[in-house]
């Protein structure tokens, strides 16, 4: 049994007289370590999908198995618990608290979750410790990006959701973040799945995604993925 | 235009949208505006109420009073002054009216009195004597309810009511107001009781039976209309009242002459009713003496009557005895008398026949010769008839023959033819003879010689016959001689018969005389002895009547003897009163006169002071809600216009003016401020005077407050509230609109974090958990909100401190007046006048009381204490009897230092407010002035703790050197004891019964409606309370609602991360706790200073509130702040549960 299962969920959304279908029956699995990427353009319902799997919505039919607990019956408590100890998120704004230094930033997750890491490791390995009592706003977008990774990692998850984390980063910071991240699933065996529509990115995945009008229309499993400084875009 | 209409959209979408904020804005107007007017308003309502409360029932302008009452001479006067319109005189008097003796102000009440009329709050007005009409004060009506009785009591036994009214028992017809008496708490002052009025009461005017006016009320052309609080009213009456008070002095001198005077006559009537009485009293003593001696004379004469009365029975007695004896006597002689009468009768039968005898003889003898006497006699007649015949023939013969025959007429010859026919001549008859002579036949001489012849013939016939006649006579005249003695047998006989006869008559005579004797006798004795039985009825009779008028007597002689003493002691009170009143006569001044306008009445005064003190509360009140309504608009726009930069940047770079892109700002603002003004001001207009108006209610006796509004008010309320929203929008846009469009459109520089100074101090900052040093850097990250936050939430608690601390400083204002510094439990008022016997009495009440811990006699008087600028106060003078005992009946000490004082020699001392209101320190001296204008200088000795009324404390040689010589009496008794309420009421029945008592007040009782007096205060703490809530709730809502809405990505990354909702709540809430906690404190010390200027102007002249704040008020404003602040945290909570993390997540601000 794979660690991330969703079986055919759907997910409507009502806009005045018209529903719109974000999931149209989901299907996938993803296996525990793997570097997931979830592709496909805007719009597509991939985003819906990441909030269904980091607990931040829920499925309006389907079943969403995490590593053997099918969260899409969970009660809203429930699932908070579930993104409080099992998912780290990382956003494409970072969404750091612009009040709180890299830091403190960090310590907002571990605060509150059961098998923290300890902070400082984890800001080092994201290559930030001379940056740790600096505020969000002191960083630059890449750098700022990196807490968030590192306040996701540091609550020690079982899943890291990224969602288009190099959205607002140039290119070449984007693709040490995409590092970064890899090479978070590689050494730490956590699954992470990043979503983009930047299909330049599907090379080095492990398993690759295809979200297109509400439907999974692929699934391509990489045996080889590649590194990502092979990767151009 | 569509320019507009899509404005106008946007605008209502805008306000939609954002509503929290919308409202928050235009609560925080409203509470400003609605206060700030309401306040405002307040006062000249509460003045427009009186003035219009008052010119409705015509209340008057001026107002005189005389020491010697006033008359119609005075009232002219008066009518006289130019200003007067109306003019109108009135009794009154002060009595002790009903069981409680409350003090009462009876007025004379007629239909047609124009000035000062009444409300008639139930029942009616007096329309038949006897008939009352009670004031419709609260106490009064729990007393009394209509057609209850109430009886009116002199203030002393001295005096009589029955002179000055018709009546002094009446039935209670209804209850009224009057506009003259608006204070709750009394009525004003008086001479009698405790010296004040308890009530006023109407009585028909003629229920009164007084010589002369006691007041009168005039009204002024001028002052019609105009409100007595305006100034011209106030100069005006003034000058009015000087100018009338000027003519009246002048009057004095003359209304004394004349009651010199009257007076005069009055008393020498008084003196004539006297004598009469003196006389009456004679007269009656003079009658019973009259009627004993009748009595005594009537017990005489019936002893009398009895002696009487016995002897006239024993007189009976005796006749009876002889009318029996007489009776035998008289029979024994009867018989004896017809015994003797019979034997005469017997002999005189015997004599009878023999006279009868010699009587038949005799008579035959007289027989014979009598018949031979008649026959001589018969011979002798015819003889001497003849004779005579003849010889007259012969004469008429004779003449006739010497005239020839022929001469002779027939007719003679015929007469003596017939004459001569029966004498005979020899054979013939003369006749024969005549006519042959006639004839001429015979001549004349035979004739005449027969004639001759014949008459010798006659002749010797003649003597012959007188011879037998003697013979005749002789025999006759021996018959006579046996006659003679045969008749005198007779009458012998006869006479005996007769004396028999007689003899007879005379015993029958007598017999009859005898027995009509006896049967009188008879008929005496029977009547004598009715007469002895009606005598002995008729004694009986007096008997009776003797006893009855004894009695009659008796009743009659204990009455006068009863009546008398009260008839002397009458008298002699009459007297000693007309003594007295030549002495008063004497010692008489000139009337003094008291005149008075509206402003000279106190509590006319206060009211206006109570209604000005509400504008300076309006002026601090308001200005907390103003204030923080600028805050809040100022955090509220610049939320705005920060979230909508980008919107302000693309409509600029669309080339829309500045103006037109603010527009929506400044509509926004004013639409808030607008419609929150308009809010407040009905509120301000129409509900909190209302409220306000309703707690004073409870010390002013008013209708229902005149409501209306003030252009001014609202021109101010609607500057403040526009300019404090306008102007921040504008100031807030100012910034924004000066930049380029292109600026405006990129999302503002995230306000960098920023170390704070606290992680500086590092022993506490490490302290901190990591939570709290995040609350920490948040709490200064937004100083502008922090401070507003705190202000706001301070505002709340300092409203709140203001509200419990003012409840607490009024509510406990009783107990520590009752409670700290006057510690006796009861005061009576004692009769000065009482007998020495009357007060023994009440001590032997009191000091047998074993329940009464102690008493203490003390001296009150009421005196006056005035100073321009100052209004005129009632300050109670008491001088202890004793003044040692003082400290156990009132505390006297200073408030702060808690020192005690005791009365001595150096001075007196004063309550404090009094010392406050004129500025008095230790060692200054105080000026008081009595119910006569006299003043006296009083030397403070101390100041001392009080919080209701005036008192001046000092012992009696301060008395005697500032005040009066004259030695003290007591005329209050304090009393101490630890009783409760049903035992207070027995004791009150008893004191009543006690002529030295005049009246009694418990303090038991004056505390509890003290309290509820005070309860109305509540009113305004809920009001503060209210007010305090929705400013807490406007500014924490609103804050945290930006707060939320600013940080709403922060708020959705912690969700994210798995902050369960309680925490998400408190990791915002965490710094709206501590920003409360901060508010609470800084609203403690605002709350005091609030607390101590809302008591300064709040109090009232004869009051003084503790202005210590009880902790319990900071921690009622606390406990209810930290309320207030959890439901708006509740309404977060729920909010933030609400929140949409990922919408929040996905895009950029």
């Amino acid at each position: 049994m794979s660690y991330v299962r969703v079986v055919d969920e759907f997910k409507r959304y009502q806009m005045g007289e018209n529903t719109i279908v974000a999931n149209n029956g989901i299907t996938f699995e993803i296996e525990k370590g793997d570097f997931a990427v979830i592709l496909g353009p805007s719009g597509a319902g991939k985003s819906t999908v990441l909030n269904i799997l980091g607990g931040m919505d829920t499925p309006d039919e389907g079943q969403i198995w995490i590593d053997g607990h099918n969260i899409a019956e969970d009660t809203t408590k429930q699932l908070t618990k579930y993104r409080r100890d099992d998912v780290g998120f990382v956003f494409q704004f970072y969404n750091l608290v612009p009040n709180l230094t890299a830091k403190e930033n960090v310590e907002l997750a571990t605060q509150i979750s059961p098998n923290a890491l300890d902070v400082d490791e984890v800001l080092e390995s994201v290559g930030l410790s001379h940056r740790v009592d600096n505020f969000p706003a002191q960083l630059s977008g890449g750098e700022q990006q990196r807490v968030a990774i590192a306040r996701a990692l540091a609550k020690n998850p079982k899943l890291l959701l990224c969602d288009e984390p190099t959205g607002a980063l140039d290119f070449e910071t984007g693709k040490s973040i995409l590092k970064l991240l890899q090479n978070t699933a590689k050494e730490t065996g956590t699954t992470v799945i990043v979503i983009t529509h930047n299909s330049a990115i599907a090379p080095m995945a492990d398993r690759v995604i295809y979200i297109n009008d509400a439907k999974v229309r692929e699934t391509v499993l990489n045996p080889r993925p590649r590194s990502v400084d092979e990767i151009e875009w | 235009m569509a320019k507009k209409a899509a404005l106008r959209k946007l605008i209502i979408k805008e306000i939609w949208t954002s509503k929290a904020r919308f409202f928050s804005i235009l609560i925080l107007i409203f509470l400003g505006v609605g206060f700030f007017s309401g306040l405002q308003a307040t006062g000249p309502n509460m003045k427009n109420t009186a003035d219009q409360y008052f010119e409705q029932y015509n209340l008057h302008d001026f107002h005189v009073q005389s020491t010697m009452g006033l008359e119609e001479e005075e009232l002219e006067l008066i009518a006289g002054h130019s200003g007067v319109e109306q003019i109108e005189a009135g009794y009154s008097r002060d009595v002790l009216a009903g069981e409680s003796r409350l003090v009462m102000k009876l007025i004379g009440y007629r239909d047609d009195l124009e000035i000062n009329q009444y409300v008639v709050n139930n029942g009616r007005l007096p329309e038949h004597s006897g008939e009352i009409a009670l004031d419709n004060h609260e106490s009064i009506r729990a007393l009394y309810s209509i057609g209850d009785e109430i009886t009116i009591y002199p203030e002393n036994s001295d005096t009589d009511l029955t002179e000055d009214f018709n009546q002094t028992t009446f039935e209670v017809v209804g209850f009224v107001t009057s506009p003259r008496f608006i204070t709750e708490e009394s009525r004003g002052q008086t001479s009698i009781g405790r010296g004040n009025l308890d009530a006023f009461a109407v009585i028909l005017e003629d229920d009164f039976d007084l010589p002369v006016y006691t007041d009168l009320f005039a009204k002024f052309t001028k002052l019609s209309g105009e409100s007595m609080y305006s100034e011209d009213y106030q100069n005006l009456a003034a000058q009015y009242k000087s100018e009338i008070e000027s003519e009246l002095d002048e009057y004095g001198p003359e209304r004394i002459a004349e009651i010199r005077e009257e007076a005069e006559e009055e008393l020498a009537e008084a003196e004539a009713e006297i004598a009469d009485g003196r006389t009456e009293l004679a007269e009656a003593k003079k009658e019973l003496n009259d009627a004993r001696q009748e009595l005594d004379e009537g017990w005489t004469e019936l002893e009398d009557g009895e002696n009487e009365l016995a002897q006239a029975r024993q007189d009976l007695e005796q006749g009876e005895q002889e009318y029996k004896d007489g009776l035998a006597t008289f029979e024994r002689e009867i018989a004896d008398g017809e015994r003797q009468l019979a034997e005469g009768r017997t002999e005189l039968e015997n004599q009878q026949p023999v006279v009868e005898e010699s009587r038949r003889e005799l008579e035959q003898g007289e027989a014979e010769l009598a018949s031979a006497r008649r026959e001589i006699e018969a011979q002798l007649e015819l003889l001497t008839t003849q004779q005579a015949e003849v010889n007259r023939l012969r004469t008429e013969l004779t003449e006739l023959f010497e005239v020839p025959v022929d001469v002779i007429p027939e007719e003679t010859q015929a007469e003596i033819v017939q004459e001569t026919a029966t004498i005979s001549l020899g054979e013939q008859t003369l006749a024969n003879l005549l006519q042959a002579y006639f004839a001429g036949e015979l001549p004349a001489d035979p004739i005449q010689a027969g004639l001759s012849q014949l008459e010798a013939e006659l002749s010797g016939g003649i003597t012959q016959l007188n011879e037998g006649l003697n013979e005749v006579e002789e025999g006759e005249a021996e018959v006579a001689a046996g006659r003679a003695e045969l008749e005198a047998g007779q009458a012998d006989l006869d006479a005996a018969r007769q004396l028999i006869a007689e003899q007879q008559g005379r015993l029958e005579r007598e017999r009859a005389s005898a027995e009509a004797e006896l049967a009188a006798a008879r008929r005496e004795l029977d009547q004598g002895w009715r007469d002895y039985e009606s005598g002995r009825v008729e004694l009986e009779d007096a008997r009776q009547t003797l006893t009855d008028g004894e009695i009659e007597y008796e009743a009659g002689l204990a009455t006068f003897e009863a009546e008398q003493a009260d008839a002397i002691a009458e008298i002699e009170e009459g007297e000693a009163e007309i003594a007295e009143a030549r002495a008063e006569l004497a010692d008489l001044e000139e009337p003094t006169y008291y005149s008075a306008t509206r402003h000279d009445i106190g509590a006319m005064v206060e009211y206006a002071d109570n209604a000005g003190r509400l504008s300076d509360l309006a002026s601090i009140f308001p200005v907390v809600f103003f204030a923080i309504a600028a805050l809040v608009t100022l955090t509220t726009i610049t939320r705005m216009i920060e979230e909508q930069r980008g919107e302000i940047g693309t409509f600029k770079a669309l080339g829309y003016s500045n103006l037109a892109v603010s527009l929506k700002f400044y509509v926004y603002a004013i639409s808030a401020s607008a419609v929150g003004t308009i809010v407040g001001l009905l509120f301000g207009y129409l509900i909190l005077p209302q409220i306000i108006f309703n707690a004073y209610r409870m010390l002013y006796n008013l209708p229902d407050i005149e409501l209306s509004n003030y252009w001014l008010y609202t021109l101010i309320s609607a500057g403040i509230s526009l300019f404090s929203t306008v102007l921040t929008a504008w100031y807030v846009l100012r910034v924004d609109l000066k930049s380029h469009p292109a600026v405006l459109m990129r999302p503002r520089a995230p306000k960098s974090g920023k170390r704070i100074l606290l992680e500086r101090i590092t022993p506490i900052w490490n302290r901190l958990n990591f939570i709290e040093k995040v609350t920490a850097r948040n709490l200064f990250r937004y100083k502008q909100r922090m401070l507003m936050t705190v202000l706001g939430i301070a505002g709340c608690a300092a409203l709140i401190v203001t509200g419990f601390g003012l409840k607490d400083a009024v509510g406990g204002m009783g107990d520590l007046q009752f409670g700290r510094v006057i510690q006796y439990d009861a005061m009576v008022i004692l009769d000065q006048d009482a007998t020495d016997e009357e007060a023994s009495a009440y001590n032997e009440l009191i000091e047998g009381n074993a329940e009464i811990e102690d008493h203490l006699a003390i001296y009150q008087a009421q005196y006056e204490v005035s100073e321009t600028g100052v209004n005129t106060q009632d300050v109670s003078l008491i001088v202890p009897l004793n003044a040692e005992q003082l400290p156990q009946f009132i505390q006297l000490r200073d408030r702060v230092s808690k020192e005690s004082y005791s009365l001595s020699d150096q001075g007196a001392v004063v309550s404090e407010k009094l010392a406050d209101l004129f500025s008095v320190e230790p060692g200054d001296s105080l000026t008081i002035t009595n119910a006569d204008n006299e003043s006296f200088e009083v030397e403070i000795a101390h100041i001392t703790e009080n919080y209701t009324g005036h008192y001046l404390y000092m012992n009696e040689a301060v008395y005697h050197e500032a005040i009066g010589d004259e030695p003290l009496e007591s005329n209050a008794d304090l009393l101490k004891y630890d009783q409760d309420v049903a035992w207070e009421d027995q004791l009150s029945e008893q004191l009543m019964q006690e002529e030295k008592v005049v009246t009694t007040t418990f303090y038991g009782r004056v505390i509890d409606t003290f309290n509820d007096s005070m309860e109305s205060l509540n009113v305004v703490v809920v009001v503060l309370i209210v007010a305090a809530a929705g400013l807490a709730f406007v500014v924490l809502y609103n804050l945290t609602n930006i707060n939320v809405s600013e940080r709403i990505r922060e708020l959705s990354t912690i969700k994210v991360l798995g902050f369960y909702d309680g925490e998400v709540t408190m990791y915002i809430y965490r710094e709206n706790l501590i920003l409360t906690a901060m508010g609470i404190i800084v609203g403690g010390f605002m709350g005091r200073i609030l607390h101590v200027f809302v008591l300064a102007t709040a109090a009232m002249d004869n009051m003084m509130f503790a202005p210590d704040l009880h902790w319990s008020s900071y921690l009622y404003a606390a406990v209810l702040t930290f309320i207030f602040s959890s439901f708006v945290m509740w309404i977060m909570h729920r909010k933030l549960k609400g929140v949409d993390m990922i919408e929040a997540l996905k895009s950029n601000e």
